[in-house]
């Protein structure tokens, strides 16, 4: 596959049955890029991600891979170029780490194969390159939500993809492990990888100088770079409250961060 | 924590199980033709298989109870167990959820009615347990059916679990209505004996047609083993690793109900054993369905062949399996369910 492989939505209409929620998304993410998804909740962000993931039928619009559109992959191709990052919920089987971050190789082994040697060893350089690898024989179900994200960051990279969706990667997460993730993101993009992310806060998108997707509340929906995108006016509207946008200079360039006078 | 030692210890941890389990039963089933109303010590055991007999000395007696009266019964009771405790293991494992058991989605009241229309129409046997195979497919691919369409209103196992319950609730009326119209000197014993769930009038002829079906849905759960590990999380995440999971849990869900349904035509209604024994596995094995399956496979076997041996020798009359199972199982389970951590889930 070419490497200026990318991501492209036209047009893109989602919703449930014959309700559409959202229309005319069109997006284009490269490799190495960021992608912040922004609105308020219940606008249609998770619907969105799960039609360009093909969990839901698309009502319009055309996404492809490349050059190709994304409907003529099989669920098994598509998994080797774009993985998913879900909220982290909790299983009810007690896998460990490293069963989980294996399980993200089995898109490229058949049918009748388990995890081999080699899938063991990719899962282990992964965990090692995102500095939990001492997580690894621990029981996954008995993480902290922070670990439990990493280890789903993980088990999405075992897919060895070109495209990581995430969908709110640092919610219910504490401020530091907010903090990390990102960094995490930022690494990842710095590897080449292009994310989108879905976000609850424009700061996320400032901190990873993003492009950005953003969605208001009257389902109107943009997209540009988050230092075009994001103004006080903008989030403002989208959001429906009074938001101030505080810039602060440092000598690696200036920190931008959202909020309001209660 | 070298990155060699991990791999190399866990996949032996189920290698040491599905081993240990193998042998227990090897024991299990050569110690089973021994014990009974007709006890017989190994070495009579042994002349009975060796020795040049006359019809009707000792020799000849141990080896016709042997061969005729007790093979089938141990094979019976092996297969019975095998079957239902792989396929609790593989509902369970599809449905991410450990507290599900074959008979969710209906398939033995199903194979209830089947057994019961066959009885009340005058056959025995064959017919009974073609028909109760045929109720217990048909329940099941009803409930499926429905379920699937109801899928867009609720998350998949709850629609799974009604659904179930409801089909289950419509086939046990039909026998209920079978015992209300039976005839109470033919039928009925026979329809409630049925029900009750035995594997003493099993024979070489009736295991040989339930192979079929059980070793079909074997062959399919043991090639899906270990992508079921990818449905513990969310529909959503096993379709993102790549894996079809409509497609793949059909298939699933057929493997485990073809296995469900031969024993429940074989045997009747022996509860328990598919909700229990996964969970006994699944402390042997840890969560791998792929290693989990074949496990509890053999466990299974094991544990309704002790407990038939119990059902035969415990007192002078012969205790009904099922009745056994439950007394048994009931009180196993609750045990897993105070330890909870331990049981091999959360």
């Amino acid at each position: 596959m070419a490497v200026t492989l990318s991501l492209r939505a036209e047009d893109i209409s989602c919703g449930y049955g014959k309700k559409t929620v959202l229309e005319n998304v069109s997006f284009e993410l490269s490799p190495g890029s960021v992608c912040c998804l922004l609105g308020p909740n219940g606008v249609g962000k998770t619907t969105l991600f799960k039609t360009i993931l093909g969990f839901l039928p698309r009502l319009g619009g055309a996404f492809y891979i490349g050059d190709r559109d994304i409907g003529t992959f099989s669920r098994r191709e598509i998994a080797k170029v774009i993985a998913y990052v879900p909220q982290a919920h909790v299983p009810a089987f007690p896998f460990t780490v490293e069963d989980v971050v294996t399980m993200g190789r089995t898109a490229w082994f058949k049918n009748t194969r388990t995890p081999g040697k080699e899938d063991m060893e990719i899962a282990a350089e992964i965990l090692d390159s995102l500095s939990i690898g001492h997580l690894r024989d621990r029981i996954y179900t008995q993480l902290s939500g922070g670990e439990r994200q990493m280890v789903l960051v993980a088990r999405a990279l075992a897919q060895q993809p070109r495209f990581l969706i995430m969908d709110e990667p640092a919610s219910n997460l504490d401020f530091g492990n907010q903090m990390r993730v990102l960094k995490q993101v930022m690494e990842l993009k710095n590897r080449g990888i292009g994310i989108v992310m879905a976000s609850h806060h424009p700061d996320h998108a400032f901190m990873c100088d993003a492009d950005v997707i953003l969605i208001s509340a009257d389902r109107s929906v943009k997209a540009g770079h988050c230092r075009e995108m994001l103004t006080e006016e903008s989030l403002s509207r989208a959001y429906s409250i009074p938001v101030r946008i505080l810039e602060e200079e440092t000598e690696n360039g200036t920190i931008r961060s959202c909020t309001m006078q209660l | 924590m070298m990155p060699e030692n991990a791999p190399a210890r866990k996949s032996r941890r189920g290698s040491y199980a599905i081993l240990m389990m193998a042998v227990v039963l090897c024991v299990l089933f050569v110690l089973s033709f021994a014990v009974g109303r007709y006890r017989m010590s190994l070495a009579e055991m042994w002349s009975g298989l060796t020795h040049r007999y006359e019809v009707g000395d000792s020799a000849y007696n141990s080896m016709i109870v042997m061969i005729k009266v007790r093979l089938p019964r141990i094979l019976g009771a092996m297969l019975v167990g095998g079957c239902l405790s792989m396929s609790g293991a593989a509902f369970q494992g599809v449905f991410g959820n450990p507290l599900v058991s074959p008979d969710l989605l209906g398939t033995s009241s199903g194979a209830g009615l089947g057994a019961c229309i066959a009885i009340l129409s005058g056959l025995r046997a064959f017919g009974v347990q073609l028909s109760a195979l045929a109720g217990g497919v048909a329940a099941t691919v009803i409930t499926v059916s429905i379920a699937r369409t109801l899928m867009h209103k609720r998350s998949g196992l709850i629609a799974y679990v009604l659904v179930g319950i409801i089909v289950s609730a419509l086939f046990e009326a039909g026998i209920s209505i079978s015992k209300y119209i039976s005839d109470p000197y033919s039928d009925l014993e026979a329809l409630t004996y049925w029900l009750m769930g035995s594997i003493k009038n099993v024979t070489m002829a009736q295991l040989g047609i339930t192979v079929i079906p059980a070793g079909l849905g074997f062959l399919i759960l043991a090639w899906g083993g270990y992508r079921v590990n990818l449905l513990s999380f969310s529909d959503e995440e096993a379709m993102s690793m790549g894996l079809n999971v409509r497609t793949f849990r059909l298939t699933m869900l057929f493997g485990a109900t073809l296995m469900s349904a031969a024993s429940v035509a074989l045997a009747g209604v022996v509860g328990w054993v598919g909700l229990v024994v996964p969970h006994i596995a699944r402390i042997l094995t840890g969560p791998d369905n792929k290693k989990l399956f074949v496990t509890a496979f053999l466990t299974g076997a094991a544990f309704l062949l002790l407990i038939d041996n119990i059902s035969r020798t415990l007192l002078y009359f012969e205790i009904p399996v099922s009745i056994l199972t439950g007394a048994i199982g009931a009180p196993v389970f609750i045990i897993l369910l105070l330890k909870g951590g331990n049981g091999g889930w959360r």
